[in-house]
């Protein structure tokens, strides 16, 4: 009894722990696609951002960018509901700039919307001294700000490449991970991020 | 006592609690069997049990760092697959003929997008291609033959931009081939596992080295073009000048095309079009050097579908919008900060020419009978062309002929004919055919008219009220109306219904303003505007030198629209609607027919 009594938490954690897990990398696999074509799609039609449903929409038209994404992330893993994403910035208020582009996502900030999901589309110019943003989403306003006007033009795949990058990230509290049961009795709810960069068509 | 006290233990460890009688009635045996089991596995259990932790901990090691190993992979495989592909745009957009040049744009532009997107730091490169225990920095290409599963590349490109056809070949750059011969660019990805439980008991990092191959398709020379499909309800040949705060000129059936610049005067107008249509401006550059120039603050030009503007756009003031669903702005853009424009490329629009230009003007038959001066009123008797009813009267009916001047002020219907002067003070109905004016032209000058019939076209012309004057088809040596004979046009003073609908065929024109036409008030919506009746006017408003000239809003406009320009000359004038204003017969070709 003592022995059983010792061991079956053990094996109880182990068990919802590899199911979490599982469930993490499958969400994680699943938002690695849907940030690769919402970034081909971005990469061909920039401009198409016109989500007309602000910041909390979760519907954006087929034919945007956020619809692209939102739509991808509805049919993966559709047998479990799919994900979820709202059209929440998930770097910005929607005043500052983007931060430098780094090859992964700069530590985006934990959806506070009821869906506890974001996105974030963000375009980088190549300059002298590498790559910085020149132009960003915002939900507040549904339009892309350019930050370094007239830079944002993508001519040449060399002397003036632009590259857009995605970011969507999830609450995994909103994916229904088991392992957040266990967690959020900690207030531990952790965050499944994902960007992917690419060169937009010149 | 002990024999009982051992029972009860028993009993608990099944966890239940019989009745009494039975647990006094258990057998010896039993009892003995049970302290002999109990003592004989002391010990065993904890041993097993971390044996066991042990395993599934080395199980769940082995999961986590297969599970980052398939993470990292992909996200190899992905880089691989924007490299390849910032290989391709480059190739696409150097579209040389000429073989033997460095191909450095190509190697340099997979570097960096394998670099944005997270490759060329630690252990992972790109493009590095993967012979046996060795690495080479190249690039991939397939000249001779399309890439094909399992297929070798041609050629390979170094660091420096030279070639070779291996590997680990000799590079020189009289080996490149001309890019128009690249048929599939490759981007391989070198990279090594981290393994960090593996690592702990001696394991070895594992290679990935995915290799994505993007396909070379367009003709180059620059980014494809996503000018606007021309199916446009709204096209005007001049420009379109906004004055007033507010106004509003807008398409939901079909583009909003502008072969001159696009003006906003004053704050928080738009052009803006619905249903995935766009807008295009050729952009004569007549102010400010801009095709379009945003005077005002929270002025809007809001595309649905591509955005084309010519010429360049200027922005006078902050807060305002310029976007579309893509963007092409050749040109100077100037004052941006403090405004929003969209993302553009700068390709430059295509012309926008008259699709109707070669159209024959409408024929006519107003009959030969000369009708003279008429007033319609109560006092009227039937006389001449005019029939009445009623003494005093309360309609008329007017026949075919050629009237120097019509006043109708009852109800009347009247049949083609040709005029100098219609001014309409009561309802008027027309009989199907055309009608000419070759004097003033349509003046509704009374509040709460309808204007009503089916199958009709007016053919506004020049003249001084005697004999038509036209052009013929349009040319570039086409003239305008002689000074003293200013076009006809279409006057709306007075609130006005409309119930207007043009005939059946290809590109029925409900309004046809003759190509001599200059007149800038040509159709001039002047007080309470136009509403459509129970039918929407149908057949376009044709007027290739004509202007349209608003002091009132009007969704009731005739569509599509060609027009010569369009002005706004007071505030918050809404010209068009965003569901669409086509609603052309059973039978007729369509805007998306007219304008290609």
């Amino acid at each position: 009894m003592t022995e059983l009594a010792l061991c079956l938490p053990l094996l109880l954690l182990f068990s919802v722990s590899a199911i979490g897990v599982g469930y993490a990398e499958e969400t994680a696999n699943d938002l690695a696609t849907v940030v690769q074509d919402g970034a081909r799609y971005a990469s061909l039609d920039p401009a198409s951002y016109g989500c007309t449903g602000g910041a909390t929409a979760t519907n954006c038209s087929a034919s945007t960018i956020q619809g692209v994404i939102q739509a991808e992330a509805n049919s993966v893993n559709a047998s479990a509901g799919g994900v979820t994403l709202a059209n929440y910035n998930c770097l910005w208020s929607g005043s500052a700039s983007p931060p430098a582009l780094a090859g992964s996502p700069a530590s985006p900030a934990t959806p506070t919307n009821a869906s506890g999901s974001c996105m974030t589309i963000a375009y980088y110019a190549s300059n002298a001294s590498g790559t910085a943003a020149c132009a960003y989403y915002q939900t507040a306003t549904s339009a892309f700000t350019n930050v370094n006007s007239g830079t944002c033009t993508a001519t040449s795949s060399t002397s003036t490449p632009v590259y857009v990058e995605v970011i969507v990230a999830v609450a995994q509290s909103a994916t229904g991970n088991p392992v957040v049961v266990l967690m959020s009795g900690l207030h531990i709810t952790p965050l499944m991020t994902r960007s992917y960069s690419m060169e937009v068509a010149p | 006592m002990t024999d009982r006290s051992q029972i009860r233990d028993a009993a608990g460890e099944c966890g239940r609690a019989g009745p009494r009688r039975h647990r006094r009635e258990a057998p010896v045996h039993i009892r003995a069997r049970r302290r002999v089991g109990r003592r004989g596995e002391q010990g065993q259990v904890l041993a097993i049990v971390a044996l066991l932790i042990l395993i599934i901990t080395g199980f769940a090691a082995i999961s986590i760092d297969a599970g980052m190993d398939y993470a990292q992979s992909r996200q190899d495989t992905d880089t691989s697959g924007a490299a390849a592909l910032a290989g391709a745009y480059w190739a696409v957009d150097h579209p040389s003929s000429t073989a033997g040049a460095s191909l450095l744009g190509l190697y340099t532009a997979e570097v960096n997008a394998a670099t944005v997107d997270g490759c060329n730091t630690g252990q992972c490169h790109a493009p590095m291609v993967t012979v046996g225990s060795s690495t080479y920095s190249v690039a991939e290409l397939w000249t001779t033959t399309a890439f094909a599963a399992g297929s070798s590349p041609s050629i390979y490109v170094g660091s420096a931009g030279t070639c070779s056809t291996s590997a680990s070949g000799t590079f020189a750059v009289g080996t490149c081939p001309a890019v128009s011969s690249i048929q599939d660019v490759g981007a391989p990805v070198s990279d090594k596992t981290t393994d960090d439980f593996a690592a702990i008991v001696g394991g070895h990092p594992v290679t990935l080295d995915p290799n994505a191959v993007a396909a070379v398709t367009g003709t180059g020379g620059g980014a494809t073009s996503t000018n606007p499909t021309m199916a446009c309800e709204i096209c005007v040949f001049g420009s379109v000048q906004m004055n007033g705060t507010g106004d509003t000129l807008q398409a939901g059936g079909g583009s909003i095309d502008v072969a001159g610049y696009v003006w906003f005067d004053t704050g928080g107008a738009s052009v803006k079009t619905t249903n995935s249509f766009g807008i295009d401006v050729d952009g004569s550059p007549q102010y400010s050097s801009a095709g379009v120039y945003v005077g005002g603050s929270s002025d809007v030009v809001n595309a649905s579908g591509a955005l084309g503007i010519d010429h360049g756009l200027t922005f006078n003031s902050t807060g305002s919008t310029v976007e579309g669903a893509s963007a092409n702005i050749s040109g100077t853009v100037t004052g941006a900060t403090g405004n929003t424009v969209s993302s553009y490329g700068t390709t430059s629009t295509a012309a926008f020419t008259d699709p109707m230009a070669s159209t024959a003007v409408p024929s006519y038959t107003a009959g030969t009978t000369s009708c003279g001066a008429v007033t319609v009123s109560s006092s009227s008797t039937t006389s001449g062309c005019v029939t009445v009813t009623g003494n005093p009267a309360t309609s008329a009916t007017l026949a075919s002929g050629i009237y120097t001047s019509i006043l109708t002020e009852i109800p009347t219907t009247m049949s083609p004919a040709e005029f100098g002067s219609l001014t309409v003070q009561s309802n008027l109905t027309f009989n199907a055919g055309t009608y000419v004016s070759d004097g003033t032209g349509i003046d509704v000058n009374s509040t709460g008219v309808t204007l009503s019939g089916t199958g009709l076209t007016f053919y506004m012309t020049c003249g001084s009220g005697t004999s038509p004057v036209s052009c013929g088809t349009w040319t570039a040596s086409t003239t305008s109306c002689a000074s003293t004979t200013s076009g006809s046009s279409v006057d709306f003073g007075g609130s006005t219904t409309l119930n207007l609908q043009g005939p059946t065929g290809t590109n029925p024109v409900l309004f046809f303003f003759d190509r001599c036409n200059r007149n800038s008030n040509a159709f001039f919506v002047n007080a309470s505007g136009l509403t459509a009746g129970s039918g929407y006017p149908t057949g376009m408003l044709y007027a290739h030198s004509g202007g349209v000239y608003l002091n009132a809003s009007t969704s009731s406009l005739p569509s599509p629209l060609l027009v010569g320009s369009i002005y706004y000359n007071s505030s918050s004038i809404v010209l068009g609607t965003s569901t669409g204003a086509v609603a052309l017969p059973s039978g007729s070709s369509g805007p998306g027919n007219l304008v290609n």
